[in-house]
């Protein structure tokens, strides 16, 4: 295999890395059943993603976009607009997962639980008659399903 | 007048709105309505100046494109910033409980709206929709009972993460183009994006921008969302909101990715989210339900209409945009009170005679009985899908005309449920429920008397959006593409 230009070198890391976090995020987020892991993997997923967009301005032999001594409008920069862009979708990010947790907490103080399956399950029995009329009505009595909410708290990272 | 008074003005208002409720809490009430009503003028007057002098462009702060941003005002969008504007007069929280939070949610939605209808900035938008979704997370929350926080998170979930898909499709636009404002990007040739990795870019976009365009696979967030949130936000969202993600994608698709393989894509999305609507709202046994899926397929209609390539598409697209903005927040209004499983209908138009009939009205218009608004788009619909010649957008047609069997079946059977001669108690409508849903349902009637000045007009706008490719003001200078950077 020839030898990768430092750039080359440089591009495979960053693209594979942020597909992983990606790939990660989107298990998390698709996959898992607890709350605070499916915030996790979204926090994965916009990471990836701006991990991309920054790696996509990448110059090879070129400074930081910052203008400090010794830097002028001259040299050679990377690419300063997907940095930009990124530095929006952070704030953008952070705003959204604060949200996202404040809402966790006042479902955490309503259900005792933050397993997602269960508080489904809660829901469903909250609003009564089923929906749609080809599901089985669900019976009232079926503790088996649903953990009691002290249980819930232990034994839910799963 | 300025092009960023639409947006500032909300924004503004929105962040005065809890010192203004400090210092009177009568004036609090009023400020919100006021603004918006002011807001409404302010759209009114530039629509004016539109119509007399054209679109225009104008640079924000002064920054020229293409690093700075652009606000774009055409007829489209300023017939957007209107609408919106009436609609969430007309949807005003009643905000009993905490008379802050929700009006100035309700007034960053306008702000973001506006914002997206006049941007001409790729992240631009990006950043207006995020401002638009944070609103919409927090006015389905406001409900305060368990299942609207739960369906707000899982609302939030599903569209941050289709979100983080849209930036990519974003950051791979500008890796290819190595431009993000809309009119750079419209005035370069269609093949620069013709790619494989072209049309993945848009194919992000649509996941993304789908999430609140209610398309499918990403819209299972909309049953349990309509079912928990107040009549009045559900109103919001269905009528507001999905049309302004819609709207994002009309602009992509006119100026952006002017490809076949785009325009299908969107197609085959529309189709599928059309059928996926219409049969679960058949099986569903929840008025609420019925009414979400039923803008799940409504919205799949336009998104079909915007797939066909030219200005007949775009015509039937916004009017059947314009027909669901209004006919769906009337509904959702009816339903406030007559929620709950369709059983417990019956006999309600007795208690409330007014409400079956406007519920009657609009049921028609949505499945297309001349001379409503509703078939007129619809006839609209048909004829630019014929008019477009290949296969794909036939079975499209022969589709709508099946799907809209399975409405008038679905529709009419809870009718028949209102006007049974048994009787369950239901409780009569509020008054400041049939208000807002009459003055709806009137315009529709108008809209119905009207339709001849009405298409004229709407084909202008189509006509000036479409057109607007070849119109574009001469640029002097290209933004580099990837390759030729130093």
């Amino acid at each position: 295999m020839s030898h990768l230009t430092e750039t080359e070198l440089f591009g495979l890391v960053l693209y594979a890395g942020s597909a992983a976090l990606i790939g990660i995020g989107l298990y998390l987020v698709a996959v898992r059943d607890h709350v605070i892991r499916i915030l996790l993997g979204l926090t994965l997923l916009e990471s990836g993603v701006n991990l991309v967009l920054v790696a996509a301005g990448f110059r090879a032999d070129a400074a930081a976009p910052i203008l400090i001594e010794g830097i002028t409008a001259n040299t050679a920069m990377v690419d300063p607009v997907p940095q930009a862009l990124i530095l929006t979708t952070i704030v953008i990010g952070v705003g959204v997962l604060a949200l996202a947790l404040a809402m966790a907490l006042q479902i955490h103080r309503l259900y005792g639980t933050l397993s997602m399956r269960a508080l489904l399950q809660h829901v469903a029995r909250e609003q009564g008659e089923p929906a749609h009329e080809s599901l089985p009505r669900p019976t009232v009595g079926s503790g088996d399903a649903v953990p009691p909410p002290a249980a819930a708290l232990e034994g839910k990272l799963t | 007048m300025t092009l960023a008074l639409p947006i500032a003005l909300p924004l503004l208002s929105a962040f005065m709105l809890p010192l203004v409720s400090r210092a009177n809490g009568t004036a609090g009430r009023l400020f919100g309505p006021l603004m918006v009503a002011a807001n409404l003028f302010v759209g009114l007057a530039l629509w004016q100046k539109t119509s007399e002098l054209g679109p225009r462009h104008e640079a924000l702060g002064g920054f020229a494109a293409p690093l700075g941003i652009q606000l774009y005002g055409d007829q489209l969008a300023l017939l957007v910033v209107v609408i919106t504007s009436l609609l969430v007069l007309l949807l005003w929280p009643r905000g009993k409980q905490d008379p802050v939070r929700e009006p100035t949610l309700t007034l960053m939605l306008l702000a973001g709206s506006c914002g997206i209808a006049l941007s001409g900035d790729l992240f631009n938008l990006f950043v207006f929709y995020e401002l638009v979704a944070v609103a919409s997370y927090g006015l389905v929350a406001s409900a305060g009972t368990g299942p609207a926080y739960l369906a707000s998170l899982r609302f939030l979930v599903l569209s941050a993460a289709g979100s983080a898909f849209a930036l990519l499709g974003i950051g791979l636009v500008y890796s290819i183009t190595g431009t993000l404002n809309l009119a750079y990007l419209s005035g370069q040739s269609s093949e620069v994006l013709d790619s494989p990795l072209g049309l993945s870019a848009f194919a992000l976009m649509l996941i993304g921008f789908g999430v609140k365009a209610e398309l499918f696979p990403v819209n299972t967030w909309v049953p349990e969302v309509y079912a928990a949130a107040t009549s009045r936000v559900a109103g919001l969202l269905s009528g507001v909101v999905s049309k302004l993600a819609l709207l994002i994608l009309l602009k992509l698709l006119l100026g952006v990715f002017d490809t076949e393989a785009a325009h299908r894509l969107l197609l085959v999305l529309g189709v599928l989210t059309l059928l996926s609507g219409e049969l679960a709202a058949y099986r569903a046994r929840d008025l609420r339900r019925v009414l979400a899926y039923s803008s799940i397929a409504q919205l799949g209609l336009v998104a079909i209409a915007f797939s066909v390539s030219g200005a007949a598409g775009v015509l039937a697209g916004i009017a059947l945009a314009l027909h669901h903005y209004l006919a769906k927040p009337a509904l959702f209004l009816l339903a406030e009170s007559w929620g709950g499983r369709l059983a417990l209908l019956a006999g309600a138009a007795r208690r409330s005679p007014l409400a079956a009939g406007l519920f009657v009205l609009t049921a028609l218009s949505l499945i297309g009985v001349p001379p409503l608004p509703g078939f007129w788009a619809k006839y609209l619909l048909l004829g630019a899908l014929f008019e477009s010649g290949h296969g794909a957008y036939y079975l499209a047609a022969a589709l709508l005309l099946v799907t809209t069997v399975i409405e008038a079946a679905y529709l009419m059977r809870i009718v028949g449920h209102l006007f049974e001669p048994a009787d369950t108690g239901q409780k009569p409508h509020a008054r400041c429920e049939l208000m807002p849903a009459t003055l709806l349902v009137s315009c529709l009637a108008m809209a119905a008397v009207a339709a001849a000045p009405l298409a004229d007009g709407l084909s202008q706008v189509a006509g000036q959006a479409v057109a607007a490719r070849s119109q574009m003001p001469a640029l002097t200078e290209q933004p580099l593409a990837m390759e030729e950077r130093p």
